[in-house]
């Protein structure tokens, strides 16, 4: 049995929480303009130890789990796999998060943040990453969504 | 109180599909103009609404 996203309660829970990220992949295509739906918050943190134990917490809080290709590990797996510095797959109870970590096509923390946009949402404040970040984590691939996002986001902004 | 400007015609004369792709850029570029605050709400709340029909959910 399947529940409907809450993926707007979990950003603020996440951007409530002291974490330090900055949002990439389909949330960021909303925000930039080309509304579409996505089943996951994209998410690149702060590397710092203290962070992405916040984060760990946070994501253990709501139900987290790690998505592995041989199953799912229980909520005290999460932190172990973050400060691991790959690529994480968190199933929570109100939507999937994707950390992104150790990536070759996303940039690191420090430049997605130093370029990217606060937003507010529901009383809490988020970095989307730039425009510019997002076009080129587009280009970088060649999955048939990133090619769609990267021609609308083009289209959108006057690039096309 | 001012009145909204009306919209520039599209081209005349467009087939059906042209028509479409030029309603299509025209409704990107709007949405590129506003706050990334309300896009990003809208884009959330999209996902949420269409996640309780197809499925694509929590678990």
């Amino acid at each position: 049995m399947t529940s409907p996203l809450g993926l707007g309660e979990l950003l603020e829970r996440l951007a409530g929480a002291d974490i330090r990220f900055v949002l990439v992949g389909g949330l960021a295509v909303n925000a930039w303009g080309y509304l579409r739906s996505t089943r996951d918050i994209d998410m690149v943190p702060a590397p710092d130890r203290k962070n992405l134990e916040r984060l760990a917490d946070l994501l253990a809080s709501v139900g987290g789990r790690v998505e592995t290709p041989d199953g799912r590990l229980g909520s005290s797996a999460i932190g172990t796999f973050l400060r691991a510095g790959d690529r994480t797959l968190v199933s929570t109870d109100l939507g999937p998060v994707d950390v992104l970590q150790g990536h070759p096509q996303v940039p690191r923390y420090e430049d997605l943040e130093s370029g990217g946009q606060k937003v507010e949402i529901g009383g809490a404040c988020v970095v989307v990453c730039s425009l510019e970040a997002l076009l080129d984590m587009k280009r970088a691939s060649d999955r048939l969504r990133d090619r769609d996002d990267l021609e609308a986001l083009e289209a959108a902004h006057g690039e096309a | 109180m001012r009145r909204a400007q009306p919209k520039p015609p599209l081209v005349a004369g467009a087939k059906g599909w042209e028509l479409d792709e030029l309603v299509r850029r025209r409704r990107l570029r709007e949405q590129a103009r506003r706050p990334l605050a309300v896009n990003l709400a809208e884009g959330i709340a999209l996902s949420e609404f269409l996640s309780s029909f197809t499925g694509a959910a929590r678990r």
